[in-house]
């Protein structure tokens, strides 16, 4: 191993400094850390994940523990804490100086824009001189961690507006801060955090400030916290789509294998339902046993046009959910078009490739495989819409079961209109 | 125009002018825009739907298309011109001044996917040896508005790059302080051409809200802010799963024809093959003739190959896409990795699966199979298929990656189609060898 001096460690970025950290043996840990200050050691717990952070803490002495999750900033002590059991939470809360401000965090949920934000920022008065603003801005500048964007409230605390520095230092005075003041968005501790994202990065929002249902401004959501977010949200909503489990970083493939398994097993059950509904379709299956070489075929069209259609609702949803509806009628007619000229297709080519099995109603078989792809392509987004807006308004999270969910659905739909048709067109042999 | 709009376009913020002027009639959205002085016209104008901004910019006369083009960022005049004919590039490339022309046409020179292309060329920049005074001094007179200034950076006197000073540090620090104190000097930077990956991972591990983009000579460029790597990682994302379940470049306002154009391709390839498939399995007519049986689990068989294989296909491209498998002992190791774990898998699920299918097959019958071997028929093709299916899963994204064809491809729903293919084959041949 390459010689380290505290030299190099104390220029390190703090990013560095916790991936090394965690390549430390126990003993190694504990000199370097005896060495590090208060400072850095609470910069690199923020970069580390929170649940490895945690375990590192807990050996530490409680008045060290209150240290360093005092320097940290507001939001990442609180994904911090939000580890910990109630007790143990409790007991560091006490400790800290910045103990409301965390507590106030730690109330939101998970998912909702409050639990992100900073509580640091600069705010001014419509009636400040822009001197006077000025001024504020340099003393608190070494509190907040940016200020580029200034925040303007009312002196209940009530947001405004906002101004940018570029334009305060560049006016002259006497001008009041009113003048110079520009809208600017906003939006509600309780909005989604995910559709906040989205307001930043269609506003080029640097910082989006979070106000209560009120109007009084709480704090804000920083560019690099958003972005930690939505990387975490949507490489999980990937997964969800896939039936993977949450992925942890490096583990055995014996756990990781372990881990995929239980999506695996329920889907293997719910497939039980299908095969008994297809028992009860016995008498045509015997009569035309092809029907068997067709499944696949409308199986598949069902599948796949229902993930499209989740695809494109979850997205929706995560972005202007009231939207959500009025896209599936688009949804629902797109299928209609598409499952169409998907049935017309394939009741050409089944056609042929009846005549050439020897079928014995080559006509009314391909009608049958023809018809049923268009009756399923069309029910098939009925599904893709209403599974996951459901799950929403239930207050879960429209992610996490739909994909399965749905293509079992839509499977066990499609064999049902398959096989009833069957029996309907050519059970009469 | 009436009380409400005179005040948005007075104090609004850029993007819900842009609203505004989208959804106003046609004859009076010029009219709007050009009540806008330069300074707030450009950052509307980058909000406009490019049909609307590109028939705007038409409309202007040679001195305000100067100002605008003028007051606009590098990336954002990029941006235009990838959505104008060659002519039009020539046209608005002349009236940008000589400096910034230059630097236009060597970004135009980038590759999409380097990150030097979504760089911004607007930005302080301050020599090492300035004094505090001066360079506070320097920054208020000479920002721009379309300046980035949450941070300045310092370059030394051979234009090499040195470090940057935060805006906060700089507006408290003192009068008598040395500007190297609040130099940060060990900043990591991108170079010139880095892809945008990199770029992204950087910024993100590194929790920067800007980069100094740098070239070979290690002079100073560009910088890369993170309203741009959002952008950038949220187009990627939709892209990903766009591919992932093949609905072309899906927007939310598209209308049900166009959603069909875009979708319908993608399915009637999988009708065929799967037709071409059902073609392939009529050699086995005789055995599902006799077995009838056998067609109760093919949605499962077919199921859970899918499934598996969509678990090892995204994994993959995760991994591919978050740089993880960048070097060659990184694959190696995932290939080694998500072998073990298919084999383990199918052969778990293979084994359930035979005892779910024979407890089934005691109480639902069809025709006259004994159950045992059916389920055994079925357990086995299920372990055959499951593996198959995963093991295309990890290698034909890498392969398509070492192509340099996006990964995201192999999860379409022909890659499905193709797997499905060999689970049904390994589960018919093993029907007709165990059961005829």
């Amino acid at each position: 191993m390459e010689k380290i001096t505290i030299e190099t460690l104390q220029n390190m970025h703090p990013h560095d400094l916790s991936e090394l950290f965690l390549k430390w043996d126990a003993d190694e840990r504990h000199y370097w850390m005896s060495l590090l200050s208060t400072q850095q050691l609470s910069e690199m717990f923020s970069y580390l994940e929170p649940e490895i952070a945690v375990e590192f803490i807990r050996e530490l002495d409680h008045t060290l523990q209150a240290q360093l999750i005092d320097l940290m900033e507001p939001d990442d002590a609180r994904d911090l804490l939000f580890k910990m059991d109630d007790q143990e939470k409790q007991e560091i809360l006490k400790e800290l100086e910045s103990q409301d401000k965390i507590s106030q965090l730690l109330s939101y949920d998970e998912d909702e824009s409050g639990a992100h934000m900073t509580t640091d920022f600069i705010s001014l008065t419509p009636e400040m001189d822009v001197k006077t603003a000025t001024k504020q801005v340099i003393t608190q500048a070494n509190d907040v961690e940016t200020i580029s964007r200034l925040f303007v409230v009312d002196h209940a605390g009530h947001f405004l507006g906002t101004v940018t520095l570029k334009r305060l230092i560049k006016t002259k005075s006497p001008q009041l801060i009113q003048a110079i003041m520009e809208d600017y968005p906003h939006v509600l501790d309780t909005e989604p955090i995910e559709e906040t994202i989205h307001k930043m990065r269609d506003y080029s929002a640097f910082e989006m400030p979070v106000c209560n249902q009120s109007k009084l401004l709480l704090g804000m959501i920083m560019m690099d916290d958003a972005l930690d977010t939505y990387h975490k949200e949507a490489t999980e909503d990937y997964e969800k789509l896939s039936a993977l489990p949450e992925a942890e970083q490096e583990e055995h493939f014996s756990r990781a294998a372990f881990r995929r398994l239980p999506w695996l097993l329920i889907l293997l059950v719910l497939s039980i339902p299908i095969a008994y509904i297809t028992t009860l379709f016995e008498e045509v299956l015997v009569a035309v046993a092809v029907l068997a070489f067709f499944q696949p075929l409308i199986l598949d069209a069902a599948g796949d046009v229902a993930t499209q259609t989740l695809a494109v609702t979850l997205r929706i949803l995560t972005k202007n959910p009231k939207d959500a509806l009025k896209n599936g009628g688009k949804e629902i007619l797109t299928g209609f078009l598409t499952g169409f000229i998907m049935g017309v297709s394939a009741f050409v080519i089944a056609y042929f490739l009846a005549k050439q099995m020897n079928s014995a109603q080559p006509l009314a078989l391909a009608i049958v495989v023809g018809l049923s792809l268009w009756v399923t392509v069309i029910i098939a987004p009925v599904l893709g819409v209403l599974i996951p807006v459901s799950i929403d308004k239930l207050g879960f999270d429209p992610a996490v079961a739909s994909g399965p969910f749905i293509t079992t659905l839509a499977d066990l739909i499609s064999l049902l209109v398959f096989f009833g048709l069957a029996t309907a067109l050519l059970g009469g042999l | 125009m009436d009380c409400k709009e005179l005040e948005l376009l007075a104090k609004g913020h850029p993007l819900d002018i842009a609203r505004m002027v989208e959804n106003a009639d046609a004859d009076r959205q010029f009219e709007m825009l050009n009540q806008l002085p330069v300074d707030r016209l450009n950052d509307v104008f980058i909000e406009l739907s490019d049909e609307l901004a590109l028939s705007y910019i038409h409309s202007l006369s040679v001195d305000r298309k100067k100002e605008l083009l003028d007051a606009l960022e590098m990336d954002e005049i990029r941006n235009l011109l990838d959505d104008v004919d060659t002519a039009e590039v020539q046209e608005i490339l002349s009236l940008l001044d000589t400096a910034k022309r230059q630097k236009m046409i060597r970004m135009l020179a980038y590759d999409e996917d380097v990150a030097a292309s979504i760089m911004n060329t607007d930005f302080i920049v301050i020599q090492e040896k300035t004094s505090i005074t001066d360079a506070t001094r320097n920054l208020v007179k000479n920002v721009k508005d379309s300046d980035f200034i949450d941070e300045i950076f310092v370059i030394d006197s051979h234009q090499n790059y040195v470090g940057s000073i935060e805006l906060k540090n700089l507006i408290s620090a003192r009068k008598g302080d040395k500007l190297d104190k609040i130099i940060e000097r060990n900043q990591a930077v991108i170079y010139e051409h880095d892809s945008i990956h990199t770029a992204i991972k950087k910024l993100r591990d590194y929790d920067y809200t800007v980069m100094p983009v740098v070239n070979e000579q290690h002079h100073l460029i560009g910088i890369i802010t993170a309203d741009d790597i959002l952008d950038t990682m949220i187009e990627e994302y939709e892209e990903d799963v766009e591919r992932f379940v093949a609905v072309g470049d899906y927007e939310e306002d598209s209308s049900a024809f166009v959603r069909t154009k875009q979708r319908l391709p993608w399915l009637l390839a999988s009708i065929v093959l799967n037709l071409v498939i059902a073609g392939f399995l009529s050699f086995f007519q005789d055995t599902i003739e006799q077995i009838t049986a056998l067609i109760l689990f093919q949605p499962m068989i077919l199921g859970m190959a899918g499934n598996i294989g969509t678990q090892a296909i995204s994994v993959t491209i995760l991994g591919l896409h978050q740089y993880k498998l960048s070097g060659k002992d990184d694959v190696k190791l995932h290939i080694r990795d998500e072998i073990m774990i298919g084999i383990l898998n199918s052969l778990l699920i293979g084994f359930f699966g035979f005892i779910i299918a024979f407890v089934f097959l005691s109480f639902v019958t069809m025709g006259d199979q004994n159950p045992l071997q059916l389920a055994f028929v079925v357990g086995s093709s299920l372990a055959g298929g499951m593996f198959i299916s995963a093991i295309c899963g990890v290698f034909i994204p890498i392969f398509l990656d070492k192509m340099n064809i996006d990964p995201a491809v192999a999860s379409g729903p022909i890659i499905s189609t193709i797997n499905d293919l060999f689970a049904l084959l390994i589960y018919f041949a093993i029907a007709t060898a165990m059961l005829l």
